[in-house]
């Protein structure tokens, strides 16, 4: 008991100490944190933007800003949390900068689609009534809807309070909703 | 109701977005420092020097006697 009380502290002093010398410029702890934190990174972000090629480039993105910000960086806080926040922001980024599928047409649409069943049709519709939400509604409803991550969760990742997780998930899916009613399906 | 509601909503979406693998399959280090290479200011010489540098020249140019102190002090 004692002495894995003893190697959680030296493991403790241990990432302090890289921590110290990340936020002193050193590039060695930075790699050391990268290859620590590169995989949890990705699958966060691969989760909101549900684009593998995409989150790889996110993931750089991600560490290029926390690089940049190393001297802002307080080594007595928790890097992870602090990762993920740059992360989620990173993730809404590129969610608010790629434009949903240009809107066709009803005609076209009808045209495009008479071929596919139903399902399929009601997936399609879904997912292009998804891509045309607000970027944060569809960070919050793919997390919370899709991959079923816990509120507190993705509170503490996107920096916003429990309540207000709660309360975009409940107007993602109400504008969802609106947006497939006009496109004539009955969720 | 509203629970039945969002149980539709979550198996709609999870039927309409693409499932997704979250595991990472190859180390992005080297593209990271492909991109710390790229964006590190390039190196530059500090104002300083290039103002000791010209009055160097300019006293030169304005007495060239100088140019025998400036190499004895070299």
């Amino acid at each position: 008991m004692a002495a894995q009380t003893e190697a959680r502290t030296q493991f403790s002093t241990a990432e302090t100490e890289t921590l110290k010398q990340f936020a002193a410029g050193d590039l060695p702890a930075f790699e050391k944190l990268f290859r620590q934190h590169q995989a949890q990174v990705y699958g966060w972000i691969v989760r909101v933007v549900r684009d593998t090629g995409a989150a790889e480039d996110l993931t750089i993105e991600t560490f290029w800003r926390i690089y940049r910000a190393r001297k802002r960086f307080d080594p007595k806080r928790s890097f992870g949390a602090w990762v993920r926040r740059i992360a989620s922001n990173v993730a809404i980024d590129h969610l608010k900068s790629v434009r949903p599928e240009a809107c066709l047409s009803a005609e076209a649409v009808h045209a495009f689609e008479v071929d596919l069943d139903l399902q399929q049709h009601i997936r399609r519709q879904t997912e292009r009534a998804f891509r045309q939400l607000p970027a944060k509604f569809q960070a919050v409803a793919t997390l919370a809807l899709v991959e079923e991550r816990p509120y507190e969760e993705i509170s503490k990742s996107l920096g916003i309070s429990v309540g207000a997780v709660k309360s975009r998930v409940f107007r993602a899916v109400r504008l969802l909703r609106k947006k497939l009613k006009q496109s004539g399906v009955e969720p | 109701m509203k629970e039945t509601n969002d149980a539709r909503f979550k198996s709609l979406l999870k039927q309409a977005l693409r499932p997704i693998s979250p595991e990472l399959h190859r180390d992005l280090w080297p593209q990271m420092l492909r991109r710390i290479d790229e964006c590190s200011p390039a190196k530059t010489v500090p104002w300083v020097d290039w103002v000791l540098l010209a009055i160097v020249v300019i006293s030169n140019l304005a007495s060239p006697h100088s140019i025998l102190v400036l190499l004895y002090h070299l």
